[in-house]
């Protein structure tokens, strides 16, 4: 059994089959990342593809990025500049819903993050972040970054949610975990209860095959779920937001409003992750643009409101892999770069304009000559987003 | 019951409401009708104007193309007595993974399928390597479509090193652009590849496009044809260094590309990741490592022989018959399940509706429903996810109960005219598992309180049985390659 495997069977057998091993054994993790007991649950938002930092929120006036990326790629800001120093830099319209949470001390942007480690090739970069390390040279133990965090967690008996199909890669480990995309009708069992009822039992009796602890899992998972959003009438009715904005019936959109439910059901939801494909632009960079961005922009909204609304507490990290190429492509498009954009959301944000040291845009500035440098590894940014989602 | 698949026979519901087409030109009417598979084998200039061009196909049928493919991989898996050649189309289509969802990749999707996958898969990886680089469906996904002197689009080039070909295993990003420094480089034989590579494979691949129907500049324009083109006046012509082996300039038209393709398909790096990925995908989840040594010596040392891939598939088939049935459990894919179930139970089999088309899909991941161009995992965590395995059960009792009319089926087939659950149940046993497993059925039985020696005469009732009996573990895996006899044999 090669190590990856061994994760994601331990994942699913663990709590199960091996009683004497603490979920929390590997507190004395290497990880740069510290837990710390939060006040809500930390939700990070993973950008697939590398979301291009310098087009979300652009330097404008620098005359270097004007000569690199053609007047398609450049836009009029909607939104009152992000401002710095002697720096500013511009929201691109779609984000106007970014600026405005800015504005109301909900969100800060932090610039240049990334990895220290210069892969620029996406499976590579996801795993690394995802397992929350530097590189693959050195892999200290098994975990996801998420697990990781959760193991060493003052928050005790939390569980893993993520808004997809499949578990990412960072919520692999021995905590409990689970995947599921959209929980706007519930998880209807085909044919009722009786049916989920008996197929546990047959699972039961099948319990030499090596698929018996997977599904086993599967129908606990889908149980515990089902339970928590039932309500008096035995039916689970579809979520609706507590705030204005209606969630996009997108990526990320419907993730977060499944997250959103599950805090509603407060049934101890820590660590969820939800993620949004359709970053990585090599062509027909403006438009795919206004629509992803436009997308994300909508789907914080919605979920800022909604958690505001209610009164409950959160914090939620923006991450991707890598930022863009600075310099476009010939195809209206940007290829794979280095240092990124972060976000952090949340209801603890201090009046902050911009995180981050602005590593320039000259030459000599550039990442091999050819990339936005990163200057904060971004282990540090989820670092500062705990630090402010702690409770104090 | 024997099985068969006729594109002409197959029938699959389109149904949308009339409309006008976007330039004004002209309407669309109302169509409801269940139409057979016509675009199967059709030519680029066919499946072209799927992708929007030109707006001549009414915007709710530009799917087509995608659904009568997947329906035909469908229809495949339920009438082939051969089930691993059916698979190992299934593996290229996911180590070449498009997305055909984006209109733009779906609409040559069947011509993808014939052309690239059915046509090369079992001659020679350097051949199917570059059909399926200079087809349109990849030239629109991994946008080399585009790509052109002066910035080409690295896209395409980066996926052909770190997925196609060597693996990411092989990427030496640490050494960036110091070629020198990589192992093997001073004598032309590069362990692996790295950032510089990438840049420079990206300019040997401009000038690789489509006949779009784009401008070229004054008053000509490209074909609208949807084939591919090689376009001389995009192509980066000056020399290059990839792979520490120098390239001319003006080397002649496709030429570049064409020495990338042989660089990378011959390098023992490729080899080796593609024979981990054979394995894995053939044998199991995890790849018992002489298994992996001995194919990548077949894959290297059969690298010139048109017949490449045959004879790594029948060395797959020969180490995998050394090993018990346990240690070669793989999960079985939606469709794949879906069609084990049918042929057991000897449904009848047509589409309905077609809404069990849609049901697949929730079950699992639907062939070309990848978006990203690593293509779809398929090991048994990652297919029995808590996502899938509820419509997984939903799949087989819908089957079984037959819920989208798929067809009705006899559970009493082979029995006594007077037969209780046990009999019932033991006959179905030995029908899905190959054997008794009795723990099973008194499983359900005893959920439903059911005494096993009373007779049983309703057949819904006897069909909601069988297909609950198929929802057991060991029905979700299956053995992918045949034993060496029963391949001689056929």
């Amino acid at each position: 059994m090669d190590r990856r495997q061994f994760i994601k069977y331990s994942s699913i057998a663990s709590l199960s089959l091996m009683p004497g091993i603490s979920q929390f054994s590997l507190a004395q993790s290497p990880s740069k990342i510290k837990a710390v007991a939060q006040t809500g649950p930390l939700i990070i938002v993973f950008l697939r593809g590398g979301a291009d930092g310098l087009g979300i929120l652009s330097p404008l006036d620098d005359k270097n990025l004007r000569a690199a990326r053609p007047p398609q790629m450049l836009f009029e800001s909607t939104s009152p500049p992000v401002i710095k120093g002697s720096m500013k830099w511009y929201w691109h319209p779609a984000a106007s819903p970014l600026s405005q949470l800015m504005e109301s001390k909900r969100l800060v942007p932090w610039h240049a993050v990334g990895l220290t480690n210069e892969t620029r090739s996406h499976f590579e970069a996801q795993e690394i972040m995802e397992r929350g390390l530097d590189s693959l040279q050195m892999i200290p133990d098994a975990f996801g970054m998420i697990s990781r965090i959760a193991s060493q967690s003052p928050n005790r008996n939390s569980f893993l949610y993520a808004a997809s199909n499949n578990l990412p890669r960072a919520m692999q480990g021995n905590i409990p975990a689970m995947a599921i995309r959209d929980l706007q009708n519930g998880l209807p069992f085909p044919g009722g209860i009786d049916n989920l009822k008996m197929i546990e039992n047959l699972v039961l009796a099948d319990s030499k095959h090596p698929a018996t602890q997977n599904i086993q899992s599967t129908l606990e998972n889908l149980n515990k779920i089902q339970d928590s959003l039932i309500k008096g009438d035995k039916r689970v009715r579809p979520y609706e937001t507590a705030g204005q904005t209606s969630y996009p019936n997108s990526d990320p959109g419907v993730g977060l409003r499944s997250v959103a439910r599950l805090i509603q059901a407060n049934i101890g939801l820590q660590y969820a992750w939800v993620d949004q494909g359709g970053w990585d632009m090599h062509e027909g960079q403006p438009q795919r643009m206004n629509n992803t961005l436009g997308q994300l922009s909508q789907g914080l909204q919605a979920f800022d409101q909604d958690m505001q609304a209610q009164s409950k507490s959160y914090t939620l990290v923006v991450l991707t892999e890598f930022g863009r190429r600075f310099r476009s492509n010939n195809s209206n498009g940007t290829d794979h770069g280095h240092g990124g954009l972060a976000m952090i959301m949340g209801s603890q944000i201090p009046q902050v304009q911009m995180m981050g040291s602005w590593p320039g845009l000259n030459d000599a500035d550039l990442d091999r000559n050819v990339d936005l440098a990163v200057t904060t590894p971004y282990q540090e940014v989820i670092n500062q987003a705990l630090q402010w989602g702690r409770i104090i | 019951m024997a099985y068969s698949f006729d594109p002409r026979n197959t029938l699959l519901r389109l149904k949308y409401k009339g409309g006008k087409f976007r330039k004004g030109e002209g309407e669309y009417p109302d169509v409801d009708e269940k139409r057979p598979l016509t675009l199967l084998n059709a030519d680029l200039p066919t499946l072209f104007p799927y992708t929007g061009y030109g707006d001549t196909i009414p915007n709710p049928e530009r799917q087509r193309p995608r659904q009568e493919v997947q329906v035909a991989i469908l229809m495949r898996a339920i009438a082939s007595d051969k089930p691993w050649e059916e698979e190992w189309i299934s593996f290229w289509r996911e180590h070449f993974s498009i997305f055909a969802y984006d209109q733009n990749v779906g609409a040559f999707v069947p011509h993808w399928e014939e052309n690239v996958l059915r046509k090369f898969a079992w001659t020679n990886f350097r051949k199917i390597l570059e059909a399926q680089a200079s087809h349109p469906a990849m030239l629109y996904y991994l946008n080399n479509r585009t790509s052109r002197a002066g910035s080409a689009n690295e896209n395409f080039a980066r996926e052909l090193f770190e997925l196609h070909t060597f693996g990411k295993s092989a990427y030496l990003n640490a050494l960036y652009a110091d070629w020198k420094n990589v192992p093997g480089a001073s004598v032309g034989k590069p362990e692996g590849y790295i950032d510089q590579d990438v840049y420079e494979a990206a300019r040997a691949f401009t000038g690789w496009t489509v006949e779009d129907g784009s401008n070229l500049g004054g008053k000509s324009s490209l074909p609208a044809t949807g084939q591919f083109t090689y376009l001389e006046s995009r192509h980066d012509n000056y020399q290059k260094r990839i792979l520490a082996t120098e390239f001319s300039p003006y080397a002649g038209a496709m030429s570049d590309g064409r020495k990338v393709l042989d660089l990378c398909a011959n390098h023992p790096s490729t080899a080796k990741h593609l024979s981990e990925k054979l394995v894995r995908h053939f044998i199991s989840d995890n790849p018992p490592a002489e298994i992996v040594l001995s194919t990548t010596k077949v894959w290297m040392t059969q690298s010139s022989n048109p017949a490449q891939l045959q004879l790594v598939f029948e060395h797959l088939v020969n180490q995998a018959s050394r090993l018990s049935e346990e240690k070669k459990q793989k999960a079985l894919r939606a469709h794949r399940l879906a069609a084990k179930f049918v042929r057991i139970t000897q449904i009848p089999f047509s589409l309905g509706e077609g809404q069990v088309i849609g049901v697949i899909e929730g079950a699992g991941l639907a062939p070309y429903g990848w978006p990203s161009p690593d293509g779809p995992p398929n090991t048994v965590p990652w297919m029995l996810s808590s996502s899938y395995m509820r419509q997984r059960f939903t799949l087989i009792m819908g089957l079984a109960e037959n819920w989208w009319g798929t067809g009705e089926w006899d559970p009493f087939v082979n029995t006594q005219s007077r037969r209780t659950y046990f009999e019932l149940m033991s006959r179905w046993e030995i029908s899905l598992f190959g054997k008794n497993r009795p723990e099973l059925s008194k499983a359900i039985l005893a959920g439903f309180k059911i005494n096993p020696q009373d007779v049983i005469s309703d057949v819904k009732r006897a069909c909601k049985l069988v297909g609950m009996l198929a929802c057991a573990p060991s029905f979700q895996t299956e053995v992918i390659l045949p034993s060496e006899q029963k391949y001689k044999e056929s």
